[in-house]
């Protein structure tokens, strides 16, 4: 049977050649699996939950982030954090690549699945440091106890502008504006935890409510975290697995959308654009008379077009 | 073991391309030279015809009978013609003298044209059998030769960096400079079209007479071409160029399709460019790409390649 029995033109990629794309991708831009807060640079530098290869042709390695603020502190502080992803990969039906848990094996037709180990690691500071740092905290909370008991301060002779964000307290307005140079609790012990995550999914074509066209849309059919046992247990791993598919469902897959008018590959005008002009309108086109397409099977994705002369 | 990547080209789309190729091709021509007392001109538009693209079993791609045909083919030869004088003097008679009025020609040194028209007369058709050939191109290691060096230079072609090359490899040529056949056939149907416009009023009885004209004349065209056609078989069977002019042109063309690849690819392949995200830089992400192969057969061209993986 050949490749384009039911179109002009035919692509597929093995999942092979998508994993080692990943691999590539993890070692040339770490700082896109690995994120971090700045102290991650230097003191903690050591400390990751893995370590990170340096990237062969340069650049950074993790994108910086903001503490994790200590809810309620008088003063704005953080504690500095790691999040790190990695064996990224992806399996495509009949799958056998990755082994599933049972909850999610085995994948259905045009199924795909994907797993990642992510590690969180959260610097925790030693119960001295966060003793002396108390000691600032009640400080602060004292004299702001002692200036609410003064009486209160004639205005001030000119009208200022009015602060952005009014009705927010000023310790958190302060934390909110402290981005990644807010000041942390210093500590030297990171601790780490990693849990592995395995998701299926599926593409389709479909049309997105109020706008014209068709989409190419993926979506998550489950997700199952493994080995958050508690005991006894809880709903602890159900609740994270809860909120893990929300993100996907409602923050990240809605933006992986494609218009299929975007996979229409316009020749006249790639000609145009060179200097070459034709009569004719040419353009490559996803096919339409295939069952999938893109079509999920043999471990590979495979993609038919067909070329239209007009 | 499958590939990581699979693209594969249908012989309809071959076909297509060449359709279009053909539709919107033209090529003109024109100059002009003066050497004194004469001087030579010519203007021409080539444009395309016919023609076909098949993808073989034994690897091959035949493009077959590709007819080149002239809109306008005009040839002219301007003669700067000289001043000539005749008589004129002064006759001595009896007793007086007479001055004779002298004659003169062409004072103004005028140019006499003669323009001939040959795009009836000059057709042209070619035939091709090739294959795609690629190469990893490695510099400072995979011989170039000096000639297609000096060629690589001059058209700037980067020889720097590590890339896979696809080249057309030429197995056979064969170009009819005049395609005698098709030259028969065409005055042949235009001289008959042109008498039986003047001899019958258009009907029904008029397009039946044209139809056979027309079948005539393309038998015409298939009788003439046999030779020509044994020719390509011959070629094709010996996988050799027959006719002197025409290994002539297998040999530019083994240089041009050895020396000048029509596909390149960078290896490795720059996947994601280098950005800037605020203040830090982010490098290129490039992917090598490894045992790249092109096969055809009758029904399409696949072409496959691996990633290189993370070692």
């Amino acid at each position: 049977m050949a490749f384009t029995d039911h179109s002009d033109l035919f692509a597929a990629v093995h999942e092979n050649g998508i994993n080692k794309t990943i691999g590539q991708l993890m070692l040339q831009r770490p700082s896109l699996f690995n994120y971090a807060t700045l102290l991650f640079t230097q003191a903690l530098s050591t400390q990751f939950c893995q370590p990170i290869a340096p990237p062969p042709g340069g650049g950074p390695l993790f994108t910086v982030e903001s503490p994790l603020p200590v809810l309620g502190a008088p003063k704005p502080v953080g504690l500095d954090w790691c999040l790190q992803l990695s064996n990224v990969s992806i399996d495509l039906y009949p799958g056998h690549t990755l082994t599933l848990p049972p909850e999610l094996d085995p994948i259905g037709f045009q199924q795909f699945a994907l797993h990642l180990r992510a590690c969180f690691g959260l610097a925790c500071p030693s119960d001295l440091v966060v003793e002396n740092l108390a000691a600032e905290m009640e400080a602060a909370v004292a004299e702001s106890v002692l200036r609410a008991a003064e009486p209160p301060a004639p205005p001030p002779p000119t009208t200022s502008p009015p602060v952005s964000g009014g009705g927010v307290q000023p310790a958190l307005a302060a934390r909110a504006v402290g981005g990644t140079n807010a000041p942390t609790v210093p500590s030297v012990n990171v601790l780490c935890s990693c849990l592995d995550v395995f998701g299926v999914g599926h593409f389709e074509r479909g049309t997105v409510a109020g706008v014209r066209g068709q989409f190419l849309k993926t979506r998550l059919d489950d997700l199952e975290v493994v080995d958050l046992v508690t005991d006894p247990p809880s709903n602890l791993e159900s609740m994270l697995e809860c909120y893990l598919k929300v993100v996907l469902r409602l923050g990240v897959l809605p933006r992986l959308i494609v218009p299929m008018q975007s996979l229409v590959l316009n020749i006249t005008q790639m000609l145009q654009a060179n200097s070459t002009s034709i009569g004719q309108h040419v353009t490559v086109v996803p096919a339409t008379d295939v069952p999938n397409n893109p079509d999920v099977e043999d471990d590979q994705i495979k993609v038919f077009f067909n070329l239209k002369v007009q | 073991m499958m590939a990581d990547l699979t693209i594969a080209v249908s012989e309809a789309v071959f076909a297509k391309t060449l359709e279009v190729v053909v539709a919107n091709f033209a090529f003109n021509v024109s100059g002009k030279a003066d050497y004194g007392a004469f001087n030579v001109a010519y203007d021409g538009r080539l444009f395309l015809k016919g023609g076909s693209l098949d993808l073989r079993d034994d690897g091959t791609i035949r493009l077959h009978e590709l007819d080149a045909r002239w809109d306008k083919l005009d040839f002219s030869l301007g003669v700067k013609l000289p001043k000539l004088s005749f008589g004129g003097g002064v006759v001595e008679v009896p007793l007086w003298s007479i001055l004779l009025p002298g004659a003169g020609l062409f004072s103004g040194s005028p140019t006499v044209t003669f323009t001939v028209h040959l795009a009836a007369l000059v057709k042209h058709e070619l035939s091709l059998i090739g294959s795609p050939l690629i190469q990893h191109f490695e510099p400072g290691v995979t011989p170039i030769g000096k000639h297609c060096q000096d060629l690589h230079t001059a058209l700037k072609i980067d020889d720097t960096k590590p890339q896979w090359r696809v080249f057309c490899d030429p197995q056979t040529i064969d170009f009819d400079l005049f395609d005698f056949a098709d030259t028969a056939g065409d005055l042949f149907e235009q001289a008959f079209t042109v008498a039986l416009d003047a001899t019958l009023p258009h009907g029904l009885l008029h397009d039946l007479i044209l139809a056979g004209i027309g079948s005539v004349a393309d038998l015409l065209r298939t009788l003439l071409d046999i030779p020509d056609d044994v020719s390509e078989w011959l070629s094709d069977l010996f996988n050799v160029s027959l006719g002197v002019f025409n290994l002539i042109l297998q040999f530019v063309a083994d240089f041009f399709g050895k020396c000048l690849s029509f596909y390149q690819l960078d290896d490795p392949f720059p996947m994601f460019p280098k950005t800037k995200e605020e203040t830090v830089e982010l490098p290129a992400v490039t992917i090598p790409i490894q045992n790249l192969t092109a096969t055809v057969n009758d029904v399409e061209l696949v072409v496959t390649a691996d990633i290189g993986g993370v070692s």
